[in-house]
């Protein structure tokens, strides 16, 4: 079937790769990032256990793996696994790669895509070294980065419906993803066989079991884990951490939360975190929210729990069957604002809002993201139905605009505190 | 022992009018509202219990009274009703952990007393032939004992296995457990004759005939089971048999009609009653025709092989053969009083039951139950002009390969089904739905094995179920979002989704 689809980018203009190291980039980045591991520190005492999650979000997977680069929460990581490779999340969250972006791109694209394509071009950067890359068509800038890419590395571009009918578009969906499954077969020189794909369901139905219950545990308890730790949790997950070793660790933190006893009842606001995601090290605003003295307890960010909050479902083992059943978990339930509705997410922040007793949501625009933008008058029409407060804080990866941040951030705080 | 054994059977004798279906269904009537008005369990169990005290009085001095309402009463009692009333629909409404492992010891009393009667029977009649010498209602107090016993100890999907395994076992094998005396037995089958072109209305009654019998089933236990014992067949066979009375001589007096209309008007009765309890559940958890077919199923899922689904055109077209086929049989059931000496009716020679002729559950169950000896042939090509033939090998390899290449296709085209279908909006159980936790992931879609989308497409309304849903309840137990569906019995929640 593959053979029957032309290839996805003109091979006619394909471009030789540029590979370029700014002098004191590198510097620059390694001191940003350290800025921000000593404000995850700042709280107070932190759980030891939290180091590895560290170093293994700055680790690249070690040589002899190979690893296969992904930029979106509506990649099934399964497939890649069930293909022998390692799946890494590559989605830039690098205030210094997004600036480096502006060399090759405009100013008008979002710092996520620009930091990614400059991540390109450094040859130790993890996005060279993957063996292959897979983009969803998830909006207009990733729809045309995957061309981009393609000159570095062997690039699918996952196309997404803009629908989200399970009905009408899941046979077609899980075409796509067995188009997906066989580009990584030929690309490893391994077939994706029905056998793996269960085994690495499983495996990440494992996973889920325990991040779903780190994170009921520290909604009900804050004070145990910050919310960028646990960020940091998920995060190295899909940053290539070794899963058996992950899954070890965060049994760990599992265990600390489970056993925390807040020494005086907790009085912080309770908020739910809605909007674009935060990828490491751009913390910026997690940091400001828990900073000015409130707690997130849930979030529907694609970069944060709701990447693992449900496990993939299935009933059949056919290798079709598993196939409809990653769409459903990673297509059609995804609260991304690429797709015609954003009911998804509006039904989940009323879910989380009721279930964690939040008292406010705050919505994270990022600059230059026009979906996330176009949702928030529904957004805000509908939580004030229901008169709960919200805060649409729209920024970029950029720190300048901290301090503005952070006394509009206190003065909703204080509305939520009444 | 033979002390607990008399107390035993004195304690089932009183219990006989808790057998009643009115007042099973009042009871699960009664349930939702007494829940809203009264918080504690106890006062609710008294006022329940004061009524079940006030049934058991009036049908005492309703049957004292007069022996024909008994007998009118009797028709549509079983110990099915009893079992619900006092041991499954307790277990399910209790809620809390340790009133419902407290409960657990009725249950295992029960069983106890099933083995203890099979043994003390053994022990007194050891030169007597029999198999399980208990009666009747004792054996399906143990067996659903039994059943509520394992609850706690599988998952949902295994429990259903396992119920289906065990209403397979009874349905296909059960009159075995009742027989008492193989010499009776022999001739009764002898005088049986499932491919005989012409049979008598009392040659088809099953092994265990009387007042404890099940009657009909509003699913397929085919009655040419030879050993079926407990249920007198499905519920397309009872309209058939309504159907085949001659009106005209019930009228007039005749006694073996009006016993026919009797015994039909009864069983009709009862499988409004079961429907009602059940919805189209006994699709989903005691069908043995799906039981057959289900195999072929396993087959293809162990091997990979993908199911495919039907077009709607397609889906339409075999609801209507099901329709169409049923009512023609039907129609030709009617003609039975008008048949002639040769089974004719104007030159044409018809069976004398049309349905069953035609259904591929008289083909397979009886070869399931009693071995190729007891495969019933063929219709012959002079039957309705070769009609039941060639209806009856189209429905087969329709059988087979709804099976094999998809999932319960059959179901779309089973009458019974549909019948039952027609009680599961309004019926006890309900498949609720709970849309804003719902992440319209499409997984209960995918996995419906009648293939419905209306779950994963309803977003307003709460009650989800449908006519097409077997309450195999996969989608609860496959839905990853927590408490985003559920099944509702009587007011009272089953089963969650990611519990």
């Amino acid at each position: 079937m593959t053979s029957e689809r032309d290839p996805q980018f003109d091979e006619r203009y394909r471009q030789q790769p540029v590979y370029s190291r700014p002098a004191g980039l590198a510097a620059r980045r390694h001191a940003f990032a350290g800025r921000m591991r000593d404000s995850l520190r700042a709280p107070g005492p932190r759980l030891p256990v939290m180091e590895w999650f560290e170093t293994a979000m700055a680790e690249p997977v070690p040589d002899g793996i190979p690893a296969v680069g992904y930029y979106c929460h509506t990649v099934p990581p399964e497939i890649i696994a069930a293909g022998g490779a390692r799946p890494v999340r590559l989605d830039c969250g690098d205030h210094l790669l997004a600036q480096q972006g502006d060399e090759w791109l405009s100013g008008e694209v979002c710092p996520l895509v620009k930091g990614a394509y400059a991540a390109v071009h450094d040859p130790d950067s993890p996005a060279a070294r993957c063996a292959a890359l897979v983009v969803p068509a998830a909006c207009d800038a990733k729809r045309k980065l995957g061309e981009l890419l393609a000159d570095y590395r062997p690039v699918f571009t996952l196309n997404l419906p803009a629908e989200q009918d399970a009905r009408a578009y899941g046979p077609a969906v899980a075409a796509e993803l067995e188009r997906l499954a066989d580009f990584l077969g030929s690309t490893l020189a391994r077939p994706v066989t029905r056998a793996d794909l269960l085994a690495e369901i499983r495996a990440g139905e494992e996973r889920t079991a325990l991040l779903r219950q780190l994170m009921k545990e520290r909604a009900d308890r804050p004070g145990a884990l910050s919310f960028r730790d646990a960020q940091l949790v998920i995060q190295s997950l899909h940053a290539g951490a070794d899963p058996d070793r992950w899954t070890a660790q965060a049994r760990a933190v599992l265990e600390h939360v489970r056993g925390f006893r807040a020494e005086r009842p907790r009085l912080r606001p309770r908020l739910v975190m809605t909007g674009a995601p935060f990828f490491w090290p751009n913390f910026k605003l997690l940091n400001l929210v828990e900073e000015c003295g409130a707690d997130i307890v849930a979030d529907t960010l694609c970069s944060g729990f709701q990447s693992v909050a449900d496990p993939v479902r299935f009933d059949e083992t056919g290798r079709s069957a598993l196939l409809r059943a990653l769409a459903g978990r990673y297509i059609f339930s995804s609260p991304c604002p690429c797709f015609i509705s954003q009911g998804t997410r509006l039904g989940r922040v009323l879910e989380l809002v009721a279930a964690h007793r939040a008292d406010g949501v705050i919505h994270h625009g990022l600059r230059l993201c026009p979906l996330f933008d176009m949702e928030v008058p529904r957004l805000a029409a509908v939580l004030r139905e229901r008169n709960i407060p919200l805060a649409v804080l729209r920024t970029d990866y950029a720190p300048e605009d901290t301090e503005q941040l952070r006394v509009r951030l206190e003065a909703f705080l204080e509305t939520v505190g009444e | 022992m033979n002390v607990i054994i008399e107390l035993a059977d004195t304690f089932f004798l009183a219990a006989t009018p808790l057998g009643s279906p009115f007042l099973a269904t009042g009871v699960v009537l009664l349930l939702p509202p007494l829940t809203r008005r009264l918080a504690r369990p106890v006062s609710r169990f008294l006022i329940l219990a004061a009524i079940a005290a006030a049934y058991t009085v009036a049908f005492r001095v309703v049957t004292a009274l007069s022996p024909a309402a008994e007998r009118w009463l009797m028709r549509v009692h079983s110990p099915f009703f009893g079992v619900f009333l006092l041991v499954i629909l307790p277990s399910l409404r209790l809620t809390g952990r340790r009133a419902r492992r407290l409960f657990l010891a009725w249950p295992a009393t029960l069983l106890g007393l099933l083995v203890l009667a099979i043994v003390a029977n053994y022990r007194d009649n050891g030169d007597t032939f029999s198999w399980f010498p208990a009666p009747a209602a004792w054996m399906v107090f143990g067996l659903v004992s039994l059943l509520v016993l394992l609850r706690p100890l599988l998952s949902l999907q295994a429990f259903r296995l396992v119920v289906k395994t065990v209403f397979f076992l009874v349905l296909t094998y059960g009159g075995f457990a009742l027989r008492q005396d193989p010499a009776g037995f022999r001739a009764a089958m002898a005088r049986r004759d499932p491919g005989a072109d012409f049979m008598l209305l009392a040659e088809t009654v099953p092994v265990k005939g009387g007042p404890e019998r099940m009657a009909h089933l509003p699913s397929a236990p085919c009655r040419f089971t030879a050993d079926g014992g407990y249920v007198q067949g499905c519920s397309l066979e009872l309209f058939q048999r309504i159907m085949q009375v001659d009106y005209r001589a019930a009228g007039g007096g005749e006694i073996n009609q009006l016993a026919a209309l009797n015994l039909a008007a009864g069983s009709l009765l009862m499988l409004l009653f079961l429907s009602f309890l059940a919805g189209r559940g006994f699709c989903g958890w005691v069908c043995p025709l799906h039981s057959l077919g289900a195999p072929l199923n396993w087959m293809r899922r162990r091997l990979g092989l993908p199911f495919r689904r039907l077009s709607r055109r397609v889906k339409r077209g075999t609801l209507l053969t099901g329709l169409g086929l049923a009512s023609l049989t039907l129609f030709m059931a009617r003609l039975y009083p008008y048949l002639d000496d040769g089974g004719r009716f104007r030159g044409c020679r018809l069976p004398l039951y049309p349905f069953c002729k035609i259904c591929p559950g008289q083909q397979i169950c009886p070869v399931a139950a009693g071995g190729p000896g007891m495969y019933a042939g063929m219709p012959d090509w002079d039957w309705g002009f070769g009609f039941f033939r060639l209806a009856l090998v189209g429905l087969l390899l329709f059988f087979a390969l709804s099976f094999a290449l998809g999932r319960r296709w059959w179901c779309r085209l089973c009458p019974m089904g549909m019948i039952s279908g027609l009680f599961n909006r309004g019926a006890t159980p309900a498949l609720l739905k709970d849309a804003t936790r719902c992440n319209r992931c499409g997984v209960c879609m995918e996995v419906c094995p009648m293939d419905i989308d209306h779950v994963r497409r309803e977003m307003k309304r709460r009650q989800v179920t449908t006519f097409d849903c077997v309450l195999c309840l996969k989608c609860v137990s496959r839905c990853p979002r927590p408490g985003c569906l559920s099944l509702e019995y009587a007011g009272q929640s089953l089963a969650e989704s990611d519990h």
